[in-house]
Parts: C-alpha cells; sequence; structure tokens
C-alpha cells in the first residue's frame, strides 16, 4: 500500500475503501478492549481471526490495525492537540476521516452519503463506533466483532454517548444475516450478563422469570424459620 | 470485429432497496454501441457492480432489448437469459408469431456474431431494465 496520497497521480486517496473483508474487528477504548488483547495474546496457533481490524481514534497506537477511524475534523483536532495532530500527519495506515486534508497522507473521507442510503437512517453519525458499525453493514461484513465499545460500566453511573446507536446497529446487522460477536466482559447488549444458567444453557438472566428463584428462596427461608421456631419452644 | 463488453451499458440505478437479507437495485441498462458486435461467447457482459458494494449474486431482467415496433419472423424477438457465473446475458432469437399466424415463439440459436444493438436502433428498443440482487 502507498504511504502517501501525493505518490498518487491524480483524484483522492480511496484504495482502502475498496477492500471487502469478511471477518472485522472493531476495537475500541472501553474497557473490554483488553478482551482483544488477551485473545490475540493468547491465540498460540497465531492464525488471523480477522481479516481486518479497525480501531478508532488513539488506539492506533495501541493495537495493530488496518484502519483507524477518526471522525473528528483533523483541523480541529490539531488546534487541541497538536502531537496527536502530528502522530496522524506521519501514520502509515489509512485513516478514515469525515475530512480528508493533503496534510493528511493517509486520511480518506468516509463514505457518509453512501452509508446513508445503505442503512435509510442517521442514527449511526453519532460517534465514531457506530459510524465503524454502519460501514459494515455498508460493506456487507459477515462476522463483526467488537471489543472496547462498552458505553456504560458496570455498577456505575457513567455512560458514554453512541451506545444506543451501536447497539441499533447491531441489531440490524443481524437482521441482515450478518453475525457480530462481543467479548464476555463488555455491557454492549448486556454482554457480561451472559453465564450459565440453571437449565444448562449460556444465556443473559431472563428478567421477571428470574423471580422464581427469589420466589423459592422465599418459600425455604419462611421453612427454616417456622423450624427454628418450633426447635426453640 | 470489435465484441460488444461490460463497458458498452450505460447504468442508471433507478431504485435500491434492502429486502430481507439482500440488497436489490432496479438498474436501467442503456446499450451504447451500435458499433459492436454480439460476442462468438460468453455472451454480453454485464457491468461488475450494477450499484452493489460488494457482489452481485444474480441478476433479474424485467425487460429485455426488444424489436422495433412491427418487426416479425426473424427479426421478430429475443429471449435474454442471465448467466450467474459469466455475469453476462446471453440472446436467443424466437420465432413464430406473425400478423398472421399466433404461434407460440420457438426459441431458434443464440444470436450470431453479426447481431449488434444497432438492430435494435429505435430509442426504447436500447433500453434494458434489470433487478439486480446481492449486496
Amino acid at each position: 500500500m502507498k504511504k502517501n496520497r501525493a505518490d498518487k497521480d491524480e483524484g483522492l486517496f480511496i484504495d482502502p475503501l475498496l477492500t471487502r473483508p469478511d471477518r472485522v474487528a472493531i476495537v475500541a477504548l472501553g474497557a473490554s478492549a483488553k478482551s482483544f488483547i488477551m485473545e490475540q495474546m493468547s491465540n498460540g496457533g497465531m492464525n488471523s481471526p480477522f481479516d481486518e481490524v479497525w480501531t478508532v481514534n488513539r488506539g492506533l497506537r495501541g493495537f495493530v490495525h488496518d484502519k483507524v477511524f477518526c471522525m473528528d475534523d483533523l483541523k480541529w483536532l490539531e488546534k487541541r492537540n497538536k502531537s496527536y495532530a502530528n502522530f496522524l500527519k506521519n501514520h502509515d495506515r489509512p485513516i478514515i476521516t469525515s475530512t480528508p486534508y493533503p496534510d493528511y497522507p493517509m486520511s480518506i473521507p468516509y463514505p457518509l452519503h453512501e452509508v446513508m442510503e445503505t442503512i435509510e437512517d442517521d442514527i449511526f453519525t453519532q460517534n465514531t463506533i457506530a459510524y465503524m458499525v454502519a460501514y459494515a453493514i455498508h460493506t456487507g461484513v459477515k462476522e463483526l466483532t467488537v471489543y472496547g465499545g462498552d458505553f456504560v460500566y458496570p455498577n456505575g453511573n457513567f455512560s458514554e454517548k453512541g451506545g444506543q446507536a451501536v447497539a441499533y446497529l447491531l441489531g440490524m446487522f443481524k437482521s441482515l444475516g450478518m453475525c457480530h460477536r462481543l467479548p464476555g466482559d463488555t455491557t454492549l447488549l448486556y454482554a457480561n450478563t451472559v453465564k450459565p444458567q440453571p437449565d444448562g444453557t449460556i444465556r443473559r438472566t431472563l428478567y421477571g422469570y428470574h423471580r422464581k428463584e427469589e420466589v423459592a428462596e422465599d418459600v425455604e427461608k419462611e421453612k427454616q424459620r417456622k423450624r427454628r421456631q418450633k426447635e426453640s419452644k | 470485429m470489435a465484441a460488444l463488453t461490460a463497458t458498452c451499458w450505460t447504468v442508471t440505478i433507478e431504485d435500491r432497496a434492502i429486502w430481507g437479507k439482500k440488497k436489490r437495485n432496479r438498474c436501467k441498462l442503456v446499450s451504447n454501441t451500435g458499433a459492436r458486435f454480439y460476442p462468438s461467447s460468453g455472451g454480453w457482459p454485464l457491468p461488475t457492480s450494477l450499484g452493489m458494494v460488494r457482489n452481485v449474486d444474480y441478476v433479474i431482467i424485467t425487460q429485455g432489448l426488444y424489436p422495433p415496433s412491427g418487426a416479425t419472423g426473424a427479426a421478430g424477438s429475443i429471449r435474454w437469459n442471465y448467466v450467474a457465473t459469466e455475469h453476462s446475458i446471453h440472446g436467443y432469437w424466437e420465432t413464430g408469431a406473425t400478423s398472421t399466424n399466433n404461434a407460440a415463439p420457438v426459441m431458434q440459436g443464440e444470436l450470431p456474431t453479426t447481431w449488434k444493438p444497432s438492430a435494435f436502433s429505435s430509442a426504447g428498443s436500447s433500453v434494458m431494465y434489470v433487478e439486480a440482487v446481492g449486496w
């Protein structure tokens, strides 16, 4: 792959937008991104579970990737974080962004209108991960794994914007016959609540139905209370 | 004799939709050359993408190139078949019906290499509509 768009004779540098990978990992910056690292390091066969790895913003420093999505305007970013901007200027991987600039040789325009045509909704324009999932739908990715797209944190009061958009898009992804995978430690789609159940299945707890267990516990406690009461007489 | 190729079509995507798990694009194909001839093998290739991002699974022909008004006999009709493995269309002459004979059409051989789209020179007859299915 050519490093510099200026090496091209003419026209925009869009070659990376022409790839059509079947299996993609999105590695965002939330806590569950560590699952990606652990899976990669424990992959003894060193095989390639993904055709492409896409990361977000500063994820470019932490993860080996094929594309980085950085939807913030690069000139806006430059004024606020010069060292980050310099890093992007010298980056050697495609940077998919809202507006490409000549002094960011690897910047490539996100195909906004084409993706909008596929999604038929602007819901994906709410954060960078949503842009990425929408792009995966648009290009027909068959299997998408999302690491680090947590948005809400267990037992915390903090949430990040965009989680609903990503959840909506993953539902759409599945309805189109595509498959998404989530690590067991992400709060996205409550994947972190999936666990072995008494009936032998591995799934989320069924809200409402789980009260039956509580009712059974209450009955058992009442029995024990009465037994103790009887014994003390 | 230069053969017809995929670039001999001008494509307009008139409608896009996602039905179930597939994208379906209604495409208007205008035959933009009269100077090239039907290929000796492999049929007449269609444009690669037909508005798809990833791949075309198959194409449904909803309106083939048709003969000028009043044409009968050997010039009367062409049946177009899409061949997915080649992503091309094959044309076959049909004969039978005339102004005095309502016989059912009989498919003849594949178009000869002397056939060219200008045989159907009127404006409407150079247009084909297909529905491309894929993603």
